[in-house]
């Protein structure tokens, strides 16, 4: 498969630190694929960054430590393997106490992206003119939507938007489901990971938008974070962004096949 | 930490976590236990947040009360904020209930009586809690209650992204949490302690959803099931003011804890004193029990023994299963026995018989044989061990390895015209039919719909043309009632399973793979559901239908967790609710998974509920 990849990350207007952290395996093609990471911290001081950066190294290595790897199981157990070593070192270290972040992995092999994330940080696809969310946000609000509380319009708005339910670092029973569901990419998708700095203040149309209009993933993280900024820069803006060139010859025949018998 | 000085106290040991910070166990310099609190930093960042709480503090430290952990000091130390407490020995009435079920009646009334003295002492000072939960009661080794965290919840529940606040638990939320525009007062407290005297009345919460945000629905619009409907030994005073405790509308609640504590009246018992007799013999013997459990070690299975990392370890189980399948079809045509129960009308339990059937191999390898109860096809599922349980949710622990003798089950779902049979010969009314309504999902709600019942499952749509679909919106009782008109039985839980998952314990019925719109109906994909013997390549290892997704299916057994018996398990003596399996054609494919489990009444009705039977060999 080959694929461009760029990403950036901008402490926004209002935060005095950066706390989000993100990395990407950027070596020659690996058998267990392609991992990406995004994680935003939590809370205020040292403690939001050391959580994202500790998270985002832990699955990173966790993940390439394994061999004939079954994906799913293997991103599910880093990410507990993520959480119990923030746990610990915040029980370790008085002034990191109660750190935490969100966490968003996405792996690409061959032609299937599998993917599974904590808290409110998101994945979204894009392919021509549809943008769509593959995350699953784990916030106080989007429960009570889902619950026919409030509305989505309400959410944006309501008070207790950046409270989470779930978050890497906090509860060391942390519950994690092997999200055994994976997408089937195409050539010309695009692929974004990005923090509530970007989506919360940047709509999904505009981010749309930018994709298809600029299309190189380098030119598209410049111009999010710089939107994100003109629109306040209220938080840290951190994204990934992934343009799919070529699933590979094998891949793309399975996949129009698959397309033919649907 | 441990071994660290803060102020004057040296930390000894942990207690645990929790939204707002920490607890430690440490000494003071004059040797004495207390607890210590030691806040986030994230927390201090929210000067507003850190205000009201110092306002609370200082209040809570002139709050002197048998019944509340007294607050010793609060210092400042390094930049952070340590809270001494009272430290109480005890348990939590979370771990006892989690241990008991529900507690005896003198017993729970006591401790009930106790904590509504305690919260109404906070009332009369001003004070909320915010958080009241069984992980927040304490109860001493002496068998005093201690309500912990006066005024700490307050900070989690306000905070944002800078606390996480995920400890935020919503099974004691009260509706009017979760509508911004309304303010939080007494009521809402008395609301949450009403769901905690719910759990040590009944043994259960009212609302039994596992999804954050269809608790939030039930809060929001579920009336919950009278106390004395689950426990009938209950006094009629206390599940009413349980009841009224539980209203929508706070204004529906009472205003105060002694409303609430007077409408729970008096236990009429000569031996029981409300006053002074909780820890009597029988509490403290529940109590020795519950600590006793509690040092138990967890499950030995690890995780990593369950949930294979590595893509290439199964292959060879499947060459294994591959030969059996083999092997076994070349056996060709073999006898069937059931053993039935004679019954010339109606629903009844009689003098067993046995009956000799032909059995045909199935495409599987094993026994079909007709049923003549109902002439349904059943499976004889041979005696062997199989593998039970899984390590992904607590509902599901632990793995164990289960030994069930010969038995059949069907190989299909009870269709509509099976269950129309039974109706015409019997007069049969189901729960759904005598209740006049049954739940339905409506978009994303719940909800209970008069005309809901198995001849119009959600409400709307006839079974007219649909005799080989499932029968749905069916009780246990319904289940069990058909199961005893045609010589049946409801399959234990670890009959299902087995049916489902095979003696390795696959993950689903065909295997280990995922499932897709060939193999179950689920996910909504078709939104309804099916012909029950639409999906043949989702036949599980015995060639049983539907053993994922379509309708969930009742299994006799009460609902309990943790260890099994390992020879034929029946699950508990008792119980409240009764296991269903399966998931449904509205499930995602982590619900369908065969180790999933979820429990609900023997009189709920449900229009994704439907059954399979099972009989003895």
């Amino acid at each position: 498969m080959d694929c461009t990849i760029a990403s950036a990350s901008d402490k926004g207007l209002r935060k005095e630190e950066n706390q989000d952290y993100l990395s990407y395996y950027d070596g020659p093609t690996h058998k267990n694929g392609l991992l990406l990471v995004l994680a935003d911290g939590i809370g205020g001081r040292s403690g939001g960054g050391t959580a994202s950066k500790i998270a985002v190294e832990t699955l990173m290595e966790y993940f390439y430590s394994k061999k004939n790897i079954n994906i799913p199981v293997v991103i599910k157990k880093g990410f507990k393997e993520a959480n119990r070593v923030v746990v610990e070192k915040g029980d370790q270290d008085i002034s990191l106490n109660g750190m935490g972040c969100t966490m968003n992995a996405v792996v690409l092999r061959d032609d299937k992206m599998y993917h599974n994330n904590v808290g409110d940080s998101r994945g979204y696809i894009i392919s021509g003119d549809e943008i769509s969310q593959f995350s699953t946000d784990h916030s106080f609000v989007s429960d009570l939507v889902k619950a026919g509380a409030i509305t989505e319009e309400d959410a944006l708005t309501h008070p207790e938007r950046h409270v989470l339910t779930k978050a890497i670092g906090i509860d060391p029973k942390l519950q994690i489901e092997t999200n055994k569901e994976y997408l089937q990419i195409e050539n010309s998708q695009y692929i974004l990971l990005c923090c509530d700095g970007l989506y919360g203040v940047v709509p999904d149309e505009e981010i749309l938008d930018t994709v298809n209009t600029l299309k190189s993933p380098d030119d598209i993280c410049k111009k999010l974070i710089e939107k994100a900024n003109e629109n306040g820069g209220p938080d840290n803006i951190s994204l990934i962004v992934v343009r799919i060139n070529n699933i590979g010859l094998v891949s793309n025949l399975k996949n129009k096949f698959k397309a033919l018998m649907r | 930490m441990i071994g660290e000085q803060l102020g004057d106290y040296l930390i000894t040991k942990s207690l645990g976590k929790g939204g707002f910070g920490s607890v430690w166990e440490a000494k003071s310099e004059t040797d004495e236990t207390v607890a210590l609190k030691i806040l986030n930093p994230q927390v201090l960042e929210n000067e507003k947040v850190v205000r009201k709480f110092f306002h609370e503090a200082m209040i809570l430290a002139k709050l002197d009360h048998p019944h509340i952990c007294k607050l010793l000091e609060f210092f400042p130390d390094g930049g952070n904020y340590a809270i001494v407490m009272e430290y109480v020995p005890g348990i939590e009435l979370k771990d006892l209930l989690k241990q008991k079920g529900k507690l005896p009646i003198p017993q729970a009334f006591g401790l009930a009586k106790q904590t509504l003295k305690a919260f109404q002492y906070a009332h009369e000072n001003g004070i909320l809690h915010r958080d009241i939960k069984p992980a927040n009661i304490m109860i001493s080794n002496e068998g005093m209650t201690k309500i912990m965290d006066f005024g700490i919840a307050k900070m989690s529940s306000t905070a944002s992204h800078d606390t996480a606040a995920s400890m935020l638990s919503v099974h004691y939320v009260p509706p009017e949490r979760f509508d911004k525009s309304s303010e939080i007062d007494t009521r809402s407290d008395i609301y949450s302690l009403a769901l905690v005297f719910y759990e040590m009345f009944t043994g259960r919460r009212p609302f039994t959803a596992t999804e954050t945000s269809q608790i939030m629905f039930s809060h929001l619009n579920e009336i919950p099931e009278s106390p004395i409907n689950l426990a009938p030994e209950i006094p009629p005073q206390i599940s009413d003011a349980i009841s009224k405790a539980l209203e929508k509308s706070p204004d529906d609640r009472f205003n105060d804890f002694q409303e609430f504590s007077d409408a729970m009246g008096t236990l009429d018992d000569e031996d029981f004193d409300d006053e002074t007799c909780i820890m009597d013999d029988d509490l403290t013997q529940i109590f020795e029990e519950a600590k006793l459990a509690e040092d138990l070690p967890e499950t030995v299975i690890t995780e990593d023994e369950l949930e294979e990392e590595i893509e290439g370890k199964k292959k060879g189980k499947f060459l294994l299963i591959a030969s059996i399948l083999i092997s076994l079809t070349i056996a060709g045509v073999v006898g069937g026995y059931f053993t039935l129960y004679k019954s010339s009308s109606g629903i009844s339990d009689q003098e067993p018989t046995t009956i000799v059937e032909k059995a045909q191999t199935n495409s599987k390898g094993f026994e079909d044989v007709i049923h003549p109860g109902d002439g349904s096809t059943m499976i004889l599922i041979p005696a062997s061990e199989f593998m039970m349980g899984s390590e992904d949710y607590e509902a599901e622990k632990p793995v164990q390895k289960i030994m069930l003798s010969n038995y059949y089950i069907d190989k299909y779902l009870v269709t509509n015209a099976q269950f129309s049979k039974f109706v015409e010969q019997t007069g049969y009314v189901t729960d759904a039919e005598k209740e006049e309504s049954g739940m339905v999902r409506i978009g994303r709600r719940w909800k209970k719909l008069p005309e809901a019942n198995w001849k119009t499952p959600d409400g709307l749509a006839s079974i007219d043309d649909k005799d080989n679909y499932p029968v749905s919106q069916i009780s246990y009782n319904d289940a069990l009632s058909y199961c005893k008109w045609a010589i049946k039985d409801l399959p234990t839980e670890a009959q299902w399973e087995k049916v489902a998952r095979g003696p390795e314990g696959n993950l689903y019925p065909w295997g280990n793979t995922d499932p897709n719109e060939t193999t179950a109906n689920f996910d909504n994909v078709i939104e309804s559901v099916s012909a029950v013997d639409s999906y043949e390549k989702g036949q599980s290892f015995y060639g049983a239908f539907d053993m994922a997704g379509n309708v969930y299916q009742w299994c006799k057994d009460w609902y309990e967790t943790g260890e099994r018996t390992t020879k034929d398990p029946t699950g508990p003596e008792t119980g409240t609710e009764h296991v269903v399996k399966g998931g449904s054609f509205s499930e995602g494919m982590e619900s369908i998974r065969s180790s999933n489990r979820d429990r609900y009444e023997p009189n709920y009705s449900m229009f994704i509920f439907g059954f399979r039977c099972a009989c003895e060999y």
